[in-house]
């Protein structure tokens, strides 16, 4: 099994891997010879040709947005800033946590790389508080990695030097958002910002910016290290590149995450976590976090990929998974992820502030056996209107598991109306007793 | 090895940066943001309290109500709602004897519900004293035991 | 220039056009809650929704936050830009309480629009509505926070528009608030634009609170008479009652502002102390025939003293057409009757001075548009927020569109965060300047000069409170040296002053000298036999010719406003107010601008009914009273004293007028509601007058100058404006603060003339100046840059 991002990883003693855990299995190669043998032009070039795309849920080729930053004379010369999301809130997902758990330098590495290529003065990593001791032990990381001279003033003795700070959030879903993210690092209220500008060219404090979600940096220096060819024939499939932090939660015998060629099908992942809880059947899944939509259990044997999700009307997300049994509703689950929607809503949009909350009022008159047959279409409807007109793309997040509810449970849906409520209530009870 | 400093914004770009930073202190000194928590964090960061308390009104993290002096952060998001939150929450309201968003009779405890903590196999989890605890158990001797353990915890016990 | 269709009709508007403004431009409306011109487009409310074909393909986009493309065909009408709007309009109404019925934003609220426009007329959601608690925000604004659709524009407005830092936003999700830190006072002076900014009713006129519904409010274009900004206002009036002003949109003047003084200072109107019935010591109570008592005892008076033995005041809160009245009697037998145009002798002198160094400086106006089009801005001699308000809030635009602005002044309370302050004694002033034009200095003051002569768009713009006359001299001599520098390449050089009252240019304009202090001084030297005092205050008079006033022979005053004026004169006639009455003023930027008669003065007919019945319908005329027109009058004493035949109408007088002086012809074409004509203060070949220097010296100089609420002649009257303005205070700087342990009440004593009042040390004031707010009643009114002696007050001392 290749591992790559988690080929260093925690100690016994639960601290996770030392600098020198990391440089033992090639660590900070990918580094060196960035700064020996690449030119800036020509790291961003193999990261284009590698691939890679972002693993925060968007899925946007890392190479072009390295690109889209003013860099030799179109750079004026002034501050330019990394920033890493680690801000990770998505229902379902604690990948990104996983990675600070074990190895955190392959982030630190990550990102010095990131800053070579685009010319960047800054780097910063935005956590949500809730990590604290991940994020003690990741500052740990970082004076260990300014030690050995891989971060800080003339790096590895080039003329490159870079640093990266830590800025602890106060919680917030929305924060995920790369301009909420930049509001909210400059100790403002987390609405996010209109594009354009681009953060690319006027980022934080106005200055251009790049965010990057933990994952991706920790993908780079492996590709830094043995090329594109090399992280592109990682992956499962040929139109695939590169490994993916898999996590799946819910009901598994075996929740866990773990790092896979990215393409892996649903099904594998999902028998090496044990399969489902108690031996139940699987009703449906989804795919990567609750903004993706739902998978219906004859659909398992996709290859867990970008396209190869969107093919079947779903998404990869974060790439972490939730697992539903023939005991669990997905009404209730879709309820339950609408209700997270609607409260993490920044509250700065029309569609997104006051449409969500009626959405969950909607399902709740399913759960609560008050619905009736318009309602499935006045739910359909409403979210049809939500998701593509709204401000960022956290209501048309919450717009995805709707879709796919709508799509493979429509006979549930019914079902919660002709029986005048949920008809898993009883098992749901049973499993939790 | 020191830090490079941080180039590019003034001091007052910096100063506000910190604003959550300087709020979180103030929280862990006096349990929750009073009106005097968000005049003292305006002094800090160079703003005014209607500023302030507009980032203080924001995050999820920083309470400007009384919340008890420990907080029990229960993750009520999909995964833990999978794996028996419901009952989890139900059971921790019946022991403490309030309601998600209440402060117990003796001050002691805030049961507030909270998004994915991002641990999610080991749901149900809940966060307490900085701290997370799951995969949890949900029956009420279980509980019990949970709740002593976060009682007992002295590490980082608040006001 | 792209060309688009926009609801089948082809428009081309200019590049960087968003498809609202578009939409208009085709004819269009676009629905719009969040978007404002001045406020820009953030895309929050998502109403504007539109449907774009482009290329062959159709989406579906926010009007407020694209920009039209070649070829763009843009629908309102199709299935889903309706759609989308009604769910939007459901969406806002699921919180929104249906208050309507007593709500003050019924009649003219965006969201009632739009709920008629999408017929929405069935909740589909069972949601519990939230609810919010309101906060006391001063006297001007009443909050109803549970009618928010959070569209922002509030915030924007006041925080980004006009840089408040104690209004904002809070919460988040459905529970957005927008409400300050603690319940107060707005600290922002133009906090009643909230009324107008939001789109429903969460801030609404606490003035006009259940006065009317607005579609019965009789309302006529006007003009804001509270300073010489001349912002274009709406005022409304119902039941003989002035009910509220509203902004009336001018893009060359306010564009669709207004500061807290205009919107709400009009509680004079209503004052109960207003004097409204003519007032003969005769008992004569018919107005014609006290017309002729009145014009046959002034006729008496000039045949037996000649007509130097009469003095002719008015103020600078006149009309145009008042002013040419009263110079027009000093004709026949009057003839040579001593006329002045303002009632305060130092800003009578200012004023010529400044209208003179506008005719002379050859630079182009500096109108309130021009002030935030300016890429280098210099503001000298003023507190700008306190005495033109709405001229610093379009210098902050003028920063915030990246000009630079420099403030060379004693104090600066509005424009620090944005602006370079070079904190400068009245008495520096001039040097200051000079060192701008000559380039020399150093610090801010280089920056200041060396931005000056790199700018593509100088302006420059000279108060009136602050500025002494090396001052102006100075600052006209830099516009002069602007114009040589800049003018040869084409860059246009503006040169602005502020002038006393709505009517200052106006009343400088039409000054043949400055005349005052010579009228005062013989006044008192009792060379008078008859006075006609013209909607004018006799405050700025020392107590000696004030005395004097009640041992003429024949005193007539005109006006609307009580005083020791009205209350000695032996004839007094009650005149209309702005409001009541049709007129002339001219801006400080000599741009004309017509009022129109809103409302019969009277009682209200609340005050005649006197229970609580809700009247429909009511007799529009009042019973009592029956004020004219200043200049109605004066021409009717015209007609009685020079015999010459009325003019009857507001057109024959400015033909009379243009008659007289051709360089006010243009005002013939000027209608109320227009916006306006700008006179070229070179054509009226201004008098020249000698404006004293102000001196520094040794110890503390006192300055009196304008607060933004409560040091107007005029709001000052108004009890919530009362309320707001709290009382004077004296302001010193810190460093004569710590050394003469000033601080709480103190006594201020100008050559034995002394008044008691808190005095404060506010950071940027230079040393060796005490600033006192201009409703301040001093026994005697020290000069400008009075030496003052500052101690604790006896009550202070005591402690």
């Amino acid at each position: 099994m290749t591992e790559v991002l988690l080929r260093a990883r925690a100690g016994t003693d639960g601290r996770p891997a030392s600098i020198d855990a990391y440089r033992a299995v090639g660590g900070y190669a990918g580094l060196a010879r960035a700064l020996k043998d690449l030119k800036s032009d020509e790291l961003i070039e193999i990261v284009k040709q590698s691939g890679l795309r972002g693993r925060g849920g968007a899925g946007f080729p890392s190479g072009m947005k390295w690109s889209f930053v003013p860099r030799g004379e179109k750079w004026d010369g002034g501050p330019k800033y990394l920033l890493c999301n680690a801000d990770e809130m998505e229902p379902g997902t604690f990948k990104d946590r996983v990675l600070f758990e074990q190895n955190p330098h392959a982030l630190i590495e990550g990102m010095v790389l990131a800053a070579y290529g685009m010319e960047m003065t800054e780097g910063f990593v935005f956590v949500r508080r809730e990590y604290f001791r991940q994020t003690d032990d990741f500052e740990k990381a970082l004076i260990e990695a300014r030690q050995a001279g891989m971060l800080g003033q003339n790096i590895l003795g080039s003329r490159f030097s870079f640093d990266i700070h830590v800025h602890r959030s106060g919680g917030r879903y929305i924060c995920g958002e790369e301009t909420a993210l930049i509001n909210a690092f400059e100790g403002k209220r987390a609405n996010p910002r209109s594009k354009p500008p681009f953060p690319a060219t006027k980022g934080l404090w106005g200055r251009p910016t790049t965010v990057h979600n933990v994952e991706t940096l920790a993908c780079v220096p492996g590709i830094a290290a043995n090329g594109a060819e090399w992280f592109k024939n990682l992956a499962a499939t040929p139109e695939g590149a590169g490994t993916k932090l898999y996590g799946g939660s819910g009901a598994l015998e075996a929740p866990k995450c773990i790092e896979r060629p990215i393409g892996t099908t649903l099904r594998a992942l999902i028998d090496e976590m044990g399969g489902v809880r108690g031996g139940k059947q699987l009703l449906a899944v989804i795919p990567g976090g609750a903004s993706t939509p739902f998978i219906p259990a004859d659909q398992i044997d996709v290859p867990m990929d970008y396209a190869a999700l969107e093919k079947i009307g779903s998404r990869l997300g974060t790439g972490t998974f939730i697992v539903f049994s023939e005991d669990d509703c997905p009404v209730h689950g879709t309820l339950n992820m609408q209700r997270f929607f609607a409260r993490e809503s920044c509250g700065f949009c029309t569609p997104c502030r006051d449409g969500l909350p009626y959405g969950v009022e909607i399902l709740e008159r399913f759960e609560q056996g008050r619905a009736t047959m318009a309602d499935i279409d006045l739910l359909d409807q409403l979210y049809a209107f939500i998701g593509p007109n709204s401000f960022c793309a956290l209501a048309g997040g919450a717009a995805e598991p709707i879709k796919g509810l709508i799509r493979h449970f429509r006979p549930l849906l019914e079902e919660h109306v002709t029986s005048k409520g949920c008809p898993f209530a009883r098992s749901r009870e049973a499993v939790h007793a | 090895m020191t830090e490079l400093k941080i180039l590019g914004p003034d001091q007052k770009a910096l100063k506000r940066e910190k604003i959550v930073d300087v709020l979180w202190a103030l929280q862990k000194q006096r349990g929750h943001l009073d009106d005097e928590a968000i005049r003292l964090a305006a002094v800090e960061c160079d703003l005014t309290p209607q500023e302030v308390d507009e980032v203080a009104t924001f995050y999820n993290l920083l309470l400007r109500r009384p919340a008890g002096r420990r907080q029990i952060y229960v993750c009520d998001s999909i995964s833990c709602d999978l794996c028996g939150c419901g009952k989890l929450i139900a059971e921790l309201q019946s022991q403490l004897g309030i309601r998600m968003g209440e402060v117990t009779a003796d001050g002691e405890f805030g049961l507030l519900p909270i998004v994915c903590l991002g641990h999610c196999e080991m749901a149900p989890c809940l966060m307490a004293n900085e701290k997370i605890h799951g995969p949890l158990k949900t029956d009420a001797d279980s509980v019990r035991t949970m709740i002593q353990r976060i009682r007992d915890d002295r590490s980082t016990a608040q006001g | 220039m792209p060309e688009i269709v926009f609801d089948g009709k082809k428009v081309t508007v200019p590049a960087g056009t968003n498809l609202v403004e578009a939409g208009g431009a085709a004819g269009t409306s676009v629905p719009v809650f969040c978007y404002h011109k001045d406020l820009g487009a953030v895309g929050a409310c998502r109403v504007c929704a539109v449907s774009i074909k482009q290329n062959d393909k159709t989406r579906m986009a926010m009007a407020c936050m694209t920009e039209a493309q070649d070829g763009m065909d843009v629908t309102t009408l199709d299935p889903q830009s309706r759609q989308m709007r009604k769910w939007v309009t459901e969406w806002l109404m699921v919180n929104h309480p249906h208050d309507c019925p007593i709500c003050d934003e019924g009649g003219e609220c965006q969201l009632q629009d739009l709920t008629i426009a999408t017929e929405h007329s069935i909740r589909r959601t069972e949601l519990k509505k939230r609810t919010f608690e309101n906060q006391y925000l001063g006297e001007f604004i009443t909050h109803e926070m549970n009618r928010c659709i959070t569209c922002y524009r509030c915030q924007r407005f006041y925080q980004d528009y006009a840089g408040g830092r104690d209004f904002g936003v809070t919460g988040s999700r459905d529970r957005v608030y927008f409400g300050r830190f603690e319940p107060g006072a707005f600290e922002s002076a133009f906090s009643g634009n909230l009324v107008e900014m939001c789109p429903t009713g969460v801030f609404t006129d606490k003035l006009f609170r259940y006065k009317s519904r607005v579609w019965d409010l009789e309302i006529s274009p006007s003009i804001c008479p509270h300073c010489s900004v001349g912002c274009n206002i709406l005022p409304g009036a119902r039941h003989r009652m002035l009910q509220r002003v509203r902004a009336r949109e001018n893009e060359a003047v306010n564009g669709v502002f207004l500061c807290d003084r205009g919107q709400f200072g009009h509680g004079y109107i209503m004052d109960p102390a207003r004097p409204r019935d003519l007032r003969m010591s005769d008992g004569t109570t018919d107005w014609d025939a006290a017309l002729g008592v009145t014009g046959g005892a002034l006729l008496e008076i000039a045949r037996a003293h000649g007509g130097e033995s009469v003095a002719l005041i008015t103020s600078t809160r006149a009309s145009v057409e008042t002013h040419f009245a009263l110079e027009a009697l000093a004709s026949g037998a009057l003839a040579g009757a001593r006329i002045s145009h303002f009632e305060d002798a130092d800003r009578e002198a200012s004023a010529l001075a400044s209208l003179s160094a506008l005719a002379t400086a050859g630079a182009q106006p500096l109108e309130q548009s021009d002030l935030a089009g300016c890429d280098v801005l210099v503001i000298a001699g003023t507190s700008l927020v306190d005495e033109a308000p709405l001229a610093a809030l379009a210098a902050r635009q003028c920063a915030r569109r990246g000009g630079r602005v420099f403030v060379v002044s004693p104090l600066e309370r509005y424009l620090g965060d944005v602006a370079t302050v070079i904190p400068t004694h009245p008495a520096a002033v001039a040097g200051t300047l000079e060192a701008l034009a000559s380039g020399t200095g150093d610090g801010a003051v280089a920056a200041a000069g060396k931005a000056l002569m790199g700018a593509q768009k100088p302006g420059l713009l000279l108060g009136g409170d602050l500025l002494d006359g090396p001052a102006l001299a100075a600052g006209a001599a830099l516009a002069r040296s602007l114009v040589r520098s800049h003018g040869s390449s084409g860059k246009p050089v503006r040169f602005g002053t502020l002038f006393p009252g709505p009517n200052g240019f106006g009343a400088a304009a039409m000054s043949k000298d400055a005349a005052l202090a010579g009228i005062l001084a013989d006044l008192e030297a009792g060379k008078f036999k008859a006075a006609v005092v013209v909607e004018s205050d006799a405050a700025a008079w020392s107590p000696r010719a004030r005395q004097a006033l009640g041992n003429l022979p024949l005193l007539i005053v005109l006006d609307y406003l009580p005083g020791i004026l009205a209350d000695t004169a032996q004839c007094f006639f009650p005149t209309e107010a702005t409001y009541e009455s049709n007129g002339i003023y001219v801006n400080r930027a000599g741009r004309a601008q017509g009022f129109a008669q809103v409302r019969v003065p009277g009682r209200s007919v609340i005050e005649e009914i006197r229970d609580d019945s809700f009247r429909r319908s009511y007799q529009r005329t009042p019973n009592e009273g029956g004020a004219r027109m200043a200049w109605w009058i004066l021409d009717a004493l015209r007609k009685r004293t020079v015999g010459s035949p009325e003019v009857r109408d507001l057109a024959g007088i400015r033909d009379a007028l243009a008659a007289a002086r051709p360089a006010w012809a243009p005002l013939r074409a000027v209608l109320a509601g227009d916006e306006g004509t700008v006179l070229d203060p070179a054509a009226f070949q201004p008098a020249t007058a000698t404006t004293p220097a102000f001196e520094r010296g040794d110890g503390l100089r006192v300055f009196r100058m304008d607060r933004t609420l409560g040091s107007e002649v005029l709001s000052r009257r108004s009890e919530p404006m009362r309320k707001m303005a709290g009382t004077p205070v004296a302001l010193v700087s810190p460093g004569d603060a710590a050394r003469l342990k000033l601080g709480g009440r103190v006594s201020l004593d100008a050559g034995g003339s002394a008044v008691e009042l808190e005095c404060r040390a506010e950071a940027g004031v230079p040393d060796g100046v005490v600033l006192v707010p201009r409703d301040v009643e001093w026994p005697i009114l020290p000069k400008q840059g009075a030496s003052v002696r500052v101690t604790a007050a006896l009550a202070e001392a005591a402690r």
